[in-house]
């Protein structure tokens, strides 16, 4: 609607002026307002950004216009990687078919077990799919470890699609392609209409539209539906795009959060709503001091475990969600990760930064006397003892006595292997933060319990550059080093036999194999 | 980011209002309503660039010029966040002003405008004056005088001004000179945006000493000016041994390693040196004992008290007995009917089941944590695909005998060989017996040999059967008294000489020697002693003694536990107390009335290494007069120093001046840290001094001659030294970031006048044990960290809690 409210401001003279004229320069003052009101939420952010209470994770410019045609549109061919380590390869006795199509081909089913099915290896299954489809469709990728699937065409007309099989229960895609059989027929790309974006840093465009006023607007696309936006600087649309469109809003991603706050703790994270979370609650830790409570909650947000973002209710909670309403009046529905379970209860009250799910324990003397035996062992403590330090279970040993007086000044954060939901745990920031927290004179352990396996995992000091977690002196050697194969039989359950590998666990950000051991066998292997 | 393009924008608005509205470029409605708001809103789009950068201290330090930015809005930023500037402060001291003739003179504050040589005004920060009757009563070099406290008109370490600096007094032209008997000190820098950013970055903690961005930023906000570097070492760091009980590092601890802008140079003298009979020094030598004669053991006053009597021991090492298993035990062995040990180390004795959970699949692992239970030590380890049991301690009376149960089935057949028992002894030196072997002069610091008695007196007809057998074959069981250990002496020939018996045989007819004979013996005298030490055998000798000392410390321990601490009781004239005690520069000789330096420097270097630090025990073939002895390694470089200098004996009662290089900063750290108001609940801290590593060499260069505008050599030397000190502690040390510095200062318009020859350094790293470590480089230096880092050292050298030094032992020579 024109700014027509102006006129009334400016004397009767010039209510004289012809109705076309006065509706023109009403235009024109609306394009001002909107002009000012772009600029105008440039101050308001700037402003609210200055408090870590208010962060907004993006910078908003408003009414940028975009140009989507020939020169900019982008022709890739369609890829899928799949999310499974196939390292150690797949027992594909019961579940061995694969249904693919590419370019919107003749859909083609493939029995891809290997010479032994129930150990086939992951170049079995790359041969079997080429093979099928008579060109390089699959290929290996991350040292021969994850199958990638290649369309031949490029642009809007190539496609992979993966169907259900002739038989769904011998269906073997979730095992090599990590893609649920509830997701299928899964089709790639949703958004086949790839073109560079005109800005750079482009994190979200929430709708554009063809006109810029309400009254002549004819054509509406929203993000998510008819469009997403990708790293930054390309967008790809269902359909072929307009030529030209208006985004009311952009958001940019200009590093706000760590360049006023991130920076200042040395904690970065690709911008997110859920990392302007981890600096609130880190920057609230760093200040009030190294608490349990507060080693505790921290490590919830980077871990990006369901933490309460203010003080209030549980609403609403099943086996799989929580619900809570804060006293603002703000809402937040938190998803149960798999293997968790709520530490709340319905219409319990709680407090800004409380845990709403198990998954992280941080033990020290006073909340678990006792922890360093309990929990670490002889073999965790080793590396505190010195080369004079007599060892062994005897009463009088520096070994048993280290069990004893090492809790004085040590905590002991313990990640069940479940807390391991987010795809971009930063580990070294978890370092950075318990490194700059703890008391000068504590230290602590760092443990991951894998199934009813407890591993304490050790930083060195070059872990910012190379981490390097190996869990498997501790797994070959614990408190299970003396239990009768009868008892380890039961120590790692995984209800499908085919999924022998741990896919909760495939999601850090950094490249860090971890084997577990079973004496001298190997059980498990997965990359954090 | 991107901005609205807002004529582009209005022009589209306006079309779809109306399509056919002339909005072309240059149209009147597009000059008259479009332009101008762009030109209007430019600044306000300016100005939320320009704050947002302003809000963040990474944005501020992505800038061009980071100092440049403005000062107030980075001061409103990190105050957000409890930092403030470190505004600087001026320097002040005495300005002396001499008149030929008395004078009246009288100043309001600031009046008084003295000119330093280095182009700073001082004025007086107080009203002044003096009469004329006054001034007259103050005479000095034959002028009269006044003396007026002065400060700089401005803040900066650059207004410091040396002793005699002060070149004039403005707006008196009666005035002869002007000058400052003492230093202008006290300038301090304003701190820098970057300065004060990277201080901000350490400072989001709690402001406690307990954490270590809490630790940096409490010191370094209560003692600006006086630290230029801090380094918090706690539990988990590797360098940190102070935390160590039973043999674990248990943590509570914290070491802060500070670096001051200056190292100091003092002195203290010492007159009449005398031995310290309260304390007792250890050493340890190696002599050769020949027939009955004294030997010297380069120390007199031999202390025993305590019990703490001399050791002499054969010069051999200790060695461990030990079993392998001789089976590959990658695979489960079989127990069932095999299930039980009989074991002896060290001479204890235990018989258990070595059959594992399930017997019949007893595996490597469960055997070896079976053996250890037993024994309640780590005896037995994984050796490859077996295993091997090795005792805790070596030496002559450490043994391992393996063999069937006294009650079961034996596993010894499966495990651990064919036929039981396996026995093994360790070996070691023989501990010799004092008046039965060997007799001390405890006041002369000598040993001599004692012959055993005769077990068969000399006779002839002995013969060598190998090189290191020998045999009587006259008589039978000729040998039949003789044991172990006994000494043979071949009374003369090429053989002549003593030997050790290792073993009889059993029928006594020869004996097996621990030295071989030169050549073959046919019939030859000899005779044969009680055991003993054979005629000119080196002997390895420890022993305690009173030194000829001076302390280092007045906070040493003076019970076991550190309850009370300070200077030990009658020592106070012979120790230094000037902390942190950094190194011995030199000792000299005084004369010991007008306690002047006679010109005799004691020799500090000999023996292995650098003898007096060196890394070679002391005592071995040192020809050092003194050497530095640390007690408490872990404390070296604090308020808690524990050291001592030990003199050679020959200087006693002679007096010496000790010059030594110390930072004084230590002391307040150490009591602001450990004070009751800023030290939190069991949180044990020590300041301590970074370890030094002293660089030295010599640079030579050239400058261009002509130039009256270059530096003295002395400025450009300090420059490189105070660059050398300002490198963060564990970075290298780059030369051509010295050459820079050189360059900079004698050739800034890059003119080529100055030429740098190429130059080798060295640097001297004091660790704390009291050694040297001395790296050497053409092109840079790296410090050195110990990899593997022991867990447990009296060294810990590690280059983050090492610290260049530029100090005078880097020398620059202008060509």
């Amino acid at each position: 609607m024109a700014s027509k409210q102006y006129f009334e401001f400016l004397g009767t003279v010039w209510d004289q002026l012809p109705k076309k004229d006065r509706e023109l320069l009403a235009e024109t003052w609306q394009g001002y307002e909107q002009i000012f009101a772009a600029i105008y939420q440039r101050f308001v952010e700037t402003n609210i950004n200055l408090s870590i209470k208010d962060l907004l994770p993006y910078n908003t410019e408003r009414w940028l216009p975009y140009v989507f045609n020939n020169d900019n549109v982008i022709n890739e061919k369609t890829t899928l990687i799949s999310s499974q380590d196939l390292a150690l390869g797949l027992n594909l006795t019961n579940k061995y078919l694969l249904k693919l199509s590419v370019d919107n081909g003749v859909p083609i089913e493939i029995d891809i077990r290997g010479i032994n099915p129930g150990n086939t290896k992951i170049q079995e299954i790359n041969s079997k799919i080429n093979a099928a489809f008579g060109f390089a469709f699959s290929s290996m990728i991350f040292e021969e470890t994850v199958i990638k699937l290649t369309s031949r065409l490029t642009g809007a007309l190539s496609s992979i699609i993966i169907h259900e099989t002739s038989d769904p229960s011998k269906n073997a895609c979730e095992f090599v392609l990590g893609v649920s059989v509830l997701d299928l027929p899964a089709v790639y790309p949703l958004y086949p209409y790839l073109y560079k974006l005109p800005y750079p840093r482009v994190a979200s465009i929430p709708s554009f539209r063809n006109s810029i006023r309400d009254e002549s607007l004819e054509i509406g696309l929203t993000e998510g539906i008819d469009y997403t936006v990708s790293e930054g600087q390309y967008i790809s649309f269902k359909s072929i795009p307009p030529q030209k469109m208006w985004a009311k809003r952009t958001l940019f991603d200009e590093e706000t959060p760590f360049n006023n706050f991130g920076f200042l703790m040395d904690i970065f994270q690709p911008t997110s709503k859920r990392y302007v979370e981890v600096l609130k609650g880190l920057w609230f830790a760093f200040w009030t001091g190294p608490k349990p409570s507060n080693v505790r909650t921290s490590l919830y947000l980077l871990f990006g475990l369901p933490v309460a973002r203010f003080n209030g209710v549980v609403t609403n909670l099943t086996t799989t969600s929580i619900t809570v309403r804060y006293d603002n009046n703000e809402t937040d529905d938190f998803q149960i990760p798999s293997g968790l379970v709520a530490l709340v209860s319905l219409g319990q009250s709680f407090v800004k930064f409380d845990p709403l799910v198990n998954g992280i324990e941080v033990y020290d003397k006073i909340n678990r006397p006792g922890f360093i035996a309990d929990e670490i062992g002889r073999e965790g403590i080793s590396r505190f003892l010195t080369e004079e330090a007599t060892r062994g279970p005897g009463e009088d040993t520096d070994e048993t006595r280290a069990l004893r007086l090492l809790e004085e000044y040590t905590f002991l954060p313990q990640i069940s292997v479940d807390a391991f939901i987010s795809p971009d745990i930063n580990l070294g920031n978890v370092k950075i933060f318990l490194d700059a927290i703890k008391p000068l004179n504590k230290t602590y352990l760092f443990q991951v319990i894998v199934g009813s396996f407890r591993d304490s995992v050790d930083f060195d000091d070059s872990y910012s550059y190379y981490l390097d977690i190996n869990v498997t002196p501790t797994i070959d050697s614990n408190e299970t080093t003396y239990q009768s194969s009868g008892i380890l039989l039961d120590y790692e359950t995984i209800d499908n036999e085919g999924l022998n590998l741990d896919p909760e666990v495939l999601l850090f950000q950094e490249s860090i194999a971890v084997e577990v051991r079973q004496g001298l066998t190997l059980i498990d292997n997965f990359v954090v | 980011m991107a901005n609205l393009p807002i004529s582009e924008f209005l022009k589209e608005r306006l079309k779809e209002h109306d399509p056919k509205f002339e909005l072309r470029p240059g149209t009147a409605y597009e000059k008259l309503f479009f332009q101008p708001v762009q030109f209007i809103a430019q600044p306000l789009r300016d100005e939320a660039n320009d704050i947002q950068t302003s809000q963040s201290v990474r944005k501020i330090l992505q800038t061009d010029d980071p100092d440049a930015f403005s000062e107030e809005a980075v001061d409103d930023l990190v105050a957000n966040v409890f930092v403030d500037r470190v505004p600087g402060s001026v320097s002040s001291g005495i300005a002396s002003a001499y008149y030929a003739s008395p004078v009246d003179r009288e100043y309001a504050a600031g009046a008084a405008v003295f000119v330093g040589n280095n182009g700073v005004n001082y004025v007086n920060t107080v009203p002044f004056a003096i009469s004329r009757q006054q001034m007259s009563a103050q005479i000095s070099e034959g002028f009269y005088f006044f003396d007026i406290p002065v400060s700089s008109e401005t803040f900066g370490k650059e207004t410091e001004l040396e002793q005699g600096g002060l070149v004039s007094l403005l707006n008196d032209p009666e005035v002869a000179f002007v000058t400052n008997r003492q230093k202008i000190a006290g300038g301090l820098s304003r701190e820098k945006n970057t300065e004060l950013i990277n201080r901000t970055k350490n400072s989001i903690a709690v402001r406690d000493l307990v954490t270590g961005k809490g630790f940096s930023a409490t010191i370094f906000e209560n003692f600006p000016g006086l630290i230029k570097d801090l380094r918090p070492i706690g539990f988990g760091d590797p360098e940190m041994m102070r935390d160590i009980v039973y043999n674990t590092h248990i943590g509570g601890k914290i070491d802060g390693y500070f670096f001051a802008p200056t190292i100091k140079r003092g002195f203290k003298n010492f007159v009449g040196l005398l031995i310290d009979t309260t304390r007792q020094s250890k050493s340890q030598t190696n002599v050769s004992l020949s027939g009955t004669l004294w030997s010297s053991l380069r120390n007199s006053s031999i202390d025993r008290a305590g019990g703490l009597n001399p050791i002499v021991k054969q010069n051999k090492s200790e060695t461990y007995p030990e079993f392998i298993c001789p089976f590959d035990l990658s695979n489960p062995v079989n127990l069932s009917s095999n299930e039980r040990i009989k074991m002896t180390i060290n001479g204890v004795t235990k018989e258990f089941r070595l059959a594992g959970i399930s017997p019949v699949a007893t595996n490597r692992n469960e055997i070896v944590s079976l053996i250890n239970k037993a024994f309640g030590l780590e005896v037995a380890k994984p050796f490859g695909n077996s295993f091997k049991i090795r005792p805790q301690t070596p030496g002559k009376d450490s043994e391992i005998i393996i063999t069937d149960p006294d009650i079961g089935t034996s596993a010894f057949s499966v495990v651990f060989g064919t036929t039981a028992p396996f026995t093994a002894y360790g070996d070691g030196p023989i501990i010799f017996q004092e008046t039965t072997h060997y007799e001390i002069n405890d006041v002369d610091g000598e040993i001599r040999r004692v012959l055993g008695t005769s077990i068969i007196a000399p006779q002839n007809d002995g013969k060598s059967v190998t090189s290191n057998t020998f045999s009587l074959d006259s008589i039978a069981a000729a040998f039949s008294s003789v044991s172990v250990n006994d000494i043979l002496t071949i009374h003369s020939g090429v053989n002549a000489g003593d030997y050790r018996i290792l073993s009889i045989s059993l029928d006594f007819k020869i004996l097996t020697l621990e030295q071989s004979f030169a050549s073959t013996i046919t019939s030859q005298s000899f005779e044969i002693r009680r055991s003993g030490i054979r005629d000119n055998e080196i002997v390895d000798v420890s022993y305690y003694f009173n030194p000829l000392s001076i302390d280092i410390g007045n906070l040493v321990k003076l019970d076991p536990n550190g309850k009370t601490r300070g200077i030990r009781s009658g020592r106070e004239s012979m120790t230094i107390t000037d902390l942190a005690f950094l190194r011995i520069v030199s000792i000299e000789l005084i004369d010991p009335i007008t306690q002047e330096a006679t010109g005799e420097v004691l020799v500090g270097k000999g023996g292995y290494g650098l003898g007096s630090f060196g890394a070679g025990p002391f005592g071995i073939g040192s020809n050092a007069d003194y050497r530095l002895i640390i007690n408490s390694p872990h404390e070296r470089f604090s308020a808690f120093e524990d050291s001592y200098i030990v003199l050679n004996s020959g200087f006693s009662g002679l007096s010496v001046r000790v010059n030594y290089d110390y930072v004084p900063e230590v002391v307040m750290l150490h009591d602001f840290v450990r004070s009751e108001r800023e030290r939190v609940l069991d949180g044990d801290i020590l300041i301590k001094h970074f370890i030094p590593a002293f660089v030295e060499g010599t640079i030579e260069y050239s400058v261009d001659a002509s130039d009256t505008s270059i530096p003295s050599n002395e400025e450009v030397a300090i420059a490189v030294r105070e660059h050398i000190n300002s490198i963060s502690s564990g970075k290298p040390l780059h030369f051509s970031d010295l050459k820079q510095v050189i360059s900079r200062m004698t050739d800034p318009f890059d003119n080529y006048g100055t030429f740098i020859k190429n130059f080798t350094l060295k640097a001297r790293i004091h660790n704390i044990d009291g050694t040297i470590v001395i790296i050497e480089g053409t092109d840079n230096m790296i410090l050195p960290t110990l990899d593997p880092f022991p867990i447990s050292t009296n060294r810990p050298q590690s280059a983050r809690i090492t610290h260049w030094c530029g100090s005078e032992d880097l020398v620059l020579v202008r060509v």
